[in-house]
């Protein structure tokens, strides 16, 4: 007996020790000092990336730890154990990451523009056009989209254009077959000869029209207003508001630069995405940047400010994404109330940098 | 190894030996059949090798393949060792004390048969996407069966030798020591012969849902830019992998049980 | 000293007290903030869900009762697939060597290879609906049945076999008289664990590419981060996992009862 509780002390001690280092290995070391950021191979991370490797993040005396992620939900998992303390990010994941997690949007970056949709020549919704009231440019209606299976990542922007296009059509989830896919693998499969409508974003949506496919939807011309953002987490805030301060600052010297050099961020474009196994050529680069209009600090701030009816632009840009995710039974009252109630924006730090600046 | 058909003095026909070579022969050639006919998709058995001495001798990605396989086999190694001293503890409590097995082994009966792969989203929220959560993952992996054999063994274990070292007044240390773990120890190791390729399956598994290297990482990544010549290397990789891990135990099976 | 039946009966509390046990930890470490609700779902916020997923479709697009049988009979098609192939192959490759020859090496080539890593290329040729998904389940599930099945023959004493030969049975007879009943015991375990194999192998193809399904309906809960979703199917799977395994067993016995 004595010989087994020994054993069994010594290994509890073991076990409790490994958990420590396991912990250890997924946590930070020295956290309080270094700044965690979480990209994507999107146009809104690039100048976080550009403001990395050109020096700017340390010349303000700022040390980063950035991380390329695949998407949105996998930064909203990374975020569930704390790996990192700012992000670019869509808004419908910012949302989700709000209502889990208390993460904070900190500023508005630019209006996404890059979700397509894409049909073969042969599809049915090809052959019908003009018949969306007020959308001229989108092909299909009600009828040929119904029952349709469509690759599209969920929980994503894209998601979110995804379902206001159907509602333009009259149609809800519960019509077609949403199959949750990751862009790059949607248009593998997509050319293997699954799905019937696949989901893109630019680079990928560019080798579209040369495999023969014909663009069902623009995302600009569908209106689903999706912000991009900047968000920042719950415990980031409160621990080093400072370190945010600055990486948002140089932030938007990043697009500063950019206003009066457009092919500053067309460059940097071309660096993140091919170094991250996205592949992207040098011209496609450039028309990647040119079809996003980023905001300055001044532009971003004036979302946040109440108009008349005592609403900011921002709120209703957000109370739309949600509600729409609301009706599709993703995110539930409860929650919303709750997310009311917390609050999603915290503009701090482009208030700073405007009282800075001004 | 022995035949049942055979009998005895049986003398096996000369082309039966070739056997073997044509299945692999007939194979390859409905492979290479199929890359002909959809070049797009399936890159030919040929191509297959070439590509495969090329990541392995001539790498253009920053991370190897090489990188790839260590990340993975790491993962697995630490995770099986823990998994192993772990799970045969538990199991060795579970068979030794009656109280213990009673109360304990219906959470672990009801926990059991949840595959370690529908752990993974779960143990993402609470580990990340770091080593930790791939390592837990394996370690769910490998942990039960090892769990399952130990205690097996207790209850195959003959009785009477117990009996016997009871009554010649061996104490319950020695008893443990000397009588039950060596009876079980067939069991055990049955159980992490099962647990290592466990742990391989479960490091792949994780490594394609969540991971930044590792050859299930490589797997999806490919499928993303529908690159089939690096899945089907990866999948080559995998399953010699594989196949050497169960050689190596084996091998060690014998030198370590010979009985 | 206790007799069998009473220490059985007295057994039963501490099974029930061990599990409570567990369940009052599991519920604490979530209200005490051990770990965050978004974390870890406390058991009774999992059985509201659960409840509340018999019939509610939100969040992941349908009800539980869907995604089981959307599950269960994929698995069931691959399963039986693989039961139907492999268990005859098995047994065959057993008993006559040249069958074991020729099947063997490919067999072996393609054995080490995890199911989940076949997903991206049955998925690349096969497509993302059900057959794809039975494939993969056929793929991984057929393993155990055909190793189980040739093991078990193998096993057959030589005694038995020269019994058969001495009565001037043939070389057929001896197999399906002697050899197969021999091998059931064996043959069954490997069913089983063909089952336990099935069962996982639906899980990664429903996590990784699938419109319904437990698996699928775990991969929704972590998109939408909530682990009363995750838990819920886990432990649906785990439950008509177990299910399965039982009657299966209950077949076994009936059958071997029968075989005497």
């Amino acid at each position: 007996m004595q010989k087994k509780r020994l054993r069994i002390c010594s290994i509890a001690l073991a076990a409790a020790l490994l958990a420590q280092v396991l912990s250890g290995c997924t946590g930070q070391e020295d956290s309080a000092h270094v700044l965690n950021v979480a990209l994507q191979t999107t146009a809104q991370g690039v100048p976080a990336y550009a403001a990395q490797v050109d020096g700017l993040n340390e010349a303000a005396g700022l040390q980063v730890n950035s991380v390329v992620y695949a998407n949105g939900p996998s930064q909203n998992e990374a975020l569930g154990a704390n790996e990192w303390d700012v992000a670019t990010m869509g808004a419908p994941p910012a949302i989700m990451a709000n209502i889990a997690y208390n993460a904070k949007i900190i500023a508005f970056v630019l209006m996404e523009a890059s979700t397509e949709f894409w049909v073969r020549p042969d599809s049915d919704i090809a052959q019908v056009s003009g018949q969306v009231e007020g959308y001229p440019t989108i092909l299909g209606n009600g009828d040929t989209w119904r029952g349709k299976t469509i690759l599209c990542p969920v929980a994503t922007t894209s998601h979110f254009i995804l379902l206001t296009l159907l509602e333009l059509m009259g149609l809800t989830e519960e019509d077609v077959n949403i199959v949750n896919m990751e862009v790059g693998q949607a248009y593998t499969a997509f050319k293997a000869g699954q799905g019937d409508v696949v989901t893109l974003w630019d680079p990928v949506s560019f080798s579209a029209e040369d495999e023969g496919w014909v663009r069902a939807a623009y995302g600009p011309d569908i209106p689903a207003y999706t912000p991009c953002v900047l968000v920042a987490s719950e415990k980031a805030i409160a621990e080093k508001p400072e370190l945010i301060q600055a990486w948002v600052e140089t932030y938007f010297d990043v697009v500063e630069t950019h206003q009066s050099d457009s092919s500053y961020l067309a460059s940097q474009a071309y660096t993140l995405l091919n170094e991250n196994n996205v592949t992207i050529t040098e011209e496609e680069s450039v028309l990647f940047i040119e079809r996003k209009t980023f905001f300055t600090a001044q532009e971003s701030l004036a979302f946040f400010q109440e108009e008349e009816g005592g609403e900011s632009q921002a709120q209703a840009y957000l109370d739309e994404i949600v509600s729409f995710f609301v009706q599709q039974g993703s995110i539930s009252q409860e929650e919303w109330d709750a997310m009311k109630e917390k609050g999603i924006f915290d503009t701090q730090f482009l208030e700073a940098l405007q009282a800075d600046a001004g | 190894m022995k035949h049942t058909s055979s009998h005895g003095s049986f003398q096996e026909p000369w082309w039966w030996k070739l056997l073997p070579v044509a299945s692999v022969a007939l194979f390859l050639a409905v492979w290479h059949g199929a890359a002909l006919c959809n070049p797009a998709m399936l890159p030919t058995p040929v191509e297959t090798i070439r590509s495969l001495f090329d990541m392995l001798f001539f790498p253009t990605t920053q991370i190897t393949l090489l990188d790839h396989v260590w990340a993975s086999l790491r993962r697995v190694l630490i995770a099986y060792g823990l998994a192993t001293l772990s799970g045969v503890l538990l199991g060795v409590l579970f068979g030794w004390s009656r109280n213990f097995h009673d109360f304990v082994y219906p959470i672990f009966e009801l926990l059991r048969p949840i595959p370690p792969i529908a752990w993974i989203p779960l143990i993402i929220m609470w580990l990340g996407i770091g080593e930790g959560a791939k390592i837990a993952i394996c370690f769910i992996g490998s942990f039960i069966p090892v769990v399952v054999n130990t205690f097996f063994g207790f209850t195959t274990l003959d009785r009477t030798y117990l009996k016997a070292a009871q009554v010649l007044g061996a104490r319950q240390k020695d008893l443990l020591l000397e009588v039950v773990l060596p009876g079980i120890f067939p069991n055990i190791l049955a159980g992490m012969k099962v647990a290592l390729s466990a742990g391989w399956l479960c490091v792949i598994a994780a490594e394609m849902i969540a991971a930044r290297e590792g050859l299930g990482y490589l797997i999806v990544r490919s499928m993303e830019s529908g690159n089939m010549l690096n899945i089907l290397v990866a999948l080559i990789f995998i399953g010699s992998i594989s196949a050497i891990l169960s050689f190596l135990f084996s091998k060690l099976e014998k030198v370590v049980c010979p009985w | 000293m206790k007799t069998l039946r009473s220490r059985k009966k007295s057994a039963w509390w501490k099974h029930v007290t061990g599990v409570l046990v567990f369940l009052l930890i599991w519920e604490l470490s979530v209200r005490l903030g051990l770990f965050s609700s978004q974390q870890l779902s406390p058991p009774s916020q999992v059985i509201e869900t659960f409840f509340a997923k018999l019939t509610d479709p939100r969040p992941d697009g349908e009800t539980l009762g869907v995604h089981f049988l959307a599950s269960f009979s994929v698995t069931l098609g691959g399963f039986s697939l693989a039961c139907l192939i492999g268990i005859p192959l098995g047994l065959l490759m057993g008993y006559y060597r040249p069958v074991y020859l020729l099947v063997n090496p490919i067999f072996e080539l393609l054995r080490p290879i995890p199911p989940i890593a076949w997903i991206p290329i049955v998925t690349l040729l096969l497509g993302i609906g059900a057959e794809a998904r039975i494939f993969i389940i056929f793929l991984s599930a057929i393993v155990p049945a055909v190793i189980n099945s040739y093991t078990g023959i193998q096993r057959t004493p030589q005694t038995y076999i020269h019994v058969g030969q001495s009565l001037g049975m043939s070389r057929w007879r001896i197999f399906t008289r002697i050899c197969i009943p021999y091998a059931l015991p064996t043959l069954f375990t490997g069913v089983r664990l063909s089952l336990s194999t099935a069962w996982a192998a639906l899980v990664a193809a429903e996590m990784m590419a699938s419109v319904q399904g437990l698996g699928y309906m775990i991969q929704m809960g972590r998109l939408l981060i909530k682990p009363d979703i995750i838990i819920t199917g886990m432990l649906t799977i785990g439950c008509s996992g177990a299910l399965m395994s039982l009657l299966l067993t209950l077949l076994e016995n009936r059958l071997t009862k029968w075989g005497r």
